[in-house]
Formats: structure tokens, C-alpha cells, sequence
């Protein structure tokens, strides 16, 4: 069994995170943009959602704010709402909610801090995680 | 279907119905609504894995039990029963802490220890009327419960 890696938390570290994180779940919905190219749906930065977690508070990191989106249809309904839950997750680098009207898909991060992100879709039926793909994605608008 | 499943498939029954009525919500307009049931949500979260988090504590009294009576009876030789029987007397007047039966099980400070030692904090948060400090995704608590569950041995 291997030891964990020891990183030292400051108030700096914390605002890199963040930063970090903010850019994981942009970079998330441009790549949703691309793949929703030449489809019957579109995705729409949405309400922003209040960011401000325990370590925030620790070191003295103001409250930010973190972009929701949406999954339009061609008849301008909602059909995907994506939330993002949380950074500092037991486990994992970040947890973002995938909301249909089927019910919740949970989008769990397991890179390690400032890699490149590694998606991972819950719901009741996948408790193992599977990796977030195009495919999937558009498994999720079908259903 | 063993408990930890059993759990998580009324969570997610509880959790979809709930996130359908927030997307209802957001799709019309109506964001008080929305921002209500994204909060069940989230009390629905603590809920389950306060439920599941206890389930597995029992699991843990139950094998650190084991381990430390096969220990008090298992040595003739003082200098190493002596410890266990302090142990013994720790558990038998129920002041064994949970994370130092943890530490009998598991290696203390590594990987399993100290994301064992997370949850436990996060228990001990919510059960103390806080709510989670950090986000908790219900099925990642579910296939670690299932893994300590299988892994820790006495």
C-alpha cells in the first residue's frame, strides 16, 4: 500500500484549486459544445452557482461563483441541467451533477489535483463509474 | 444484493424523483423551487450516508472485536498480551475509539486509514447537526463501504 502524497493546503494552494477547478468545468462544457455540433441540441452557460466550501473558509478565500449549464433541445427545452457540487470531494478531485428529467447522473473527477481531468459517470445503474465519453453523453440526451 | 447496494438503489430512487422535480423547476423558471429541491437533495445525501456510514461502523466494531479476543487469548507470553489487554479493558468499557479500531484493522496514516478517518469527520459533522464540510458522492461511499467492508480483517 502506498503512502499519499503530502501537499502543503495554504491559502494560495486553495485559490489554485479553485482555479483549477473553474477551468475543469469550462473546459467541460466547450468540449460538450464540440460534441453537440451539428446535433439537435445546444448547450447554454446558465445561473451561476454560489462556491464556498470549508477549506474557502479555513484560509480565509472569499465565496466565488461557478458557471451551471444547460442541454437545450431544438424546441428550446431544457433537457440536461449540469450543476457543478462540489471541489474538495472525499476521494476524488470534484463532483459536478448531471440532472435529466429521467433523474441524476453524478460526474466524478478521479485525476489527481492539476492533472488533466478524468471523468467518471455514476447513476444507479453504472455504481462502478464509467468514463465519461461522447457516447455516453449522448446515451444520456436519448433517454 | 448486500446492504451497501440495497441503500444506494432507495437513494438514487429518492434522489431522481427529486432531481426531476428541480429540473422542472429550472425549466420554468422557478428558482426558489429549484434551489429547494437541490437542497433535499443534499439533506438526502447526508441522510443515506449517515445511515450507510453506521452500517459500516458496525462492521468494524464487530471484526475489531473478534481480533482483539482472539489476541487476550491467544498469548501466553506477557509482554505481548499486556497491550491487548489494555485494549480488552478499553473495549469492554466501550472507550475504544472508533478510529483506534480502525487502526487495528488498517495500517494508521495510510491510504485506507486516513480516507476512513475523512468519513468519520464528515459523520461526526453531520451527526453533530453540520452539515457535509465536503461533497460526498453517495456512489463513491458506496464502493468504498463495499471495499473496507470486504478488505478489513481482524
Amino acid at each position: 500500500m502506498t503512502m499519499q502524497k503530502t501537499v502543503k493546503v495554504d491559502k494560495q494552494h486553495v485559490e489554485k484549486r479553485i482555479d483549477d477547478w473553474k477551468k475543469r468545468v469550462s473546459d467541460l462544457y466547450s468540449t460538450i459544445e464540440i460534441w453537440l455540433k451539428s446535433s439537435n441540441y445546444y448547450i447554454k452557460r446558465g445561473s451561476k452557482l454560489k462556491m464556498y466550501e470549508e477549506l474557502m473558509s479555513e484560509f480565509n478565500v472569499r465565496p466565488t461563483e461557478v458557471d451551471t449549464a444547460d442541454i437545450y433541445n431544438l424546441d428550446n427545452k431544457i433537457v440536461l441541467t449540469i450543476k457543478p457540487r462540489g471541489l474538495w470531494v472525499l476521494g476524488a478531485n470534484g463532483r459536478i451533477d448531471i440532472i435529466s428529467n429521467k433523474g441524476n447522473y453524478t460526474l466524478v473527477d478521479f485525476a489527481e489535483q492539476f492533472e488533466p481531468p478524468h471523468w467518471k459517470l455514476f447513476n444507479s445503474d453504472k455504481k462502478n463509474g464509467v468514463s465519461f465519453t461522447k457516447q455516453l453523453f449522448f446515451q444520456l440526451l436519448a433517454k | 444484493m448486500n446492504i451497501f447496494d440495497e441503500l444506494g438503489k432507495i437513494y438514487s430512487e429518492v434522489d431522481d424523483t427529486y432531481a426531476r422535480t428541480e429540473i422542472q423547476a429550472r425549466s420554468k423558471g422557478y428558482r426558489k423551487k429549484e434551489a429547494e429541491y437541490y437542497r433535499k437533495r443534499q439533506l438526502n445525501d447526508q441522510a443515506y450516508f449517515l445511515f450507510m456510514f453506521t452500517r459500516f461502523e458496525g462492521r468494524v466494531r464487530e471484526i475489531s472485536d473478534n481480533l482483539i479476543n482472539n489476541k487476550v487469548t491467544g498469548h501466553a507470553d506477557w509482554k505481548i498480551n499486556r497491550a491487548w489487554e489494555i485494549i480488552n479493558k478499553q473495549k469492554s468499557n466501550d472507550s475504544l475509539h472508533f478510529m483506534n479500531r480502525v487502526a487495528l484493522l488498517t495500517p494508521k496514516g495510510q491510504i485506507d486509514y486516513n480516507l476512513i478517518k475523512q468519513y468519520y469527520d464528515q459523520r461526526n459533522n453531520i451527526g453533530h447537526g453540520g452539515s457535509f464540510t465536503i461533497a460526498i458522492s453517495i456512489p463513491n461511499v458506496i464502493a468504498d463501504m463495499k471495499r473496507f467492508y470486504k478488505d478489513l480483517k481482524g
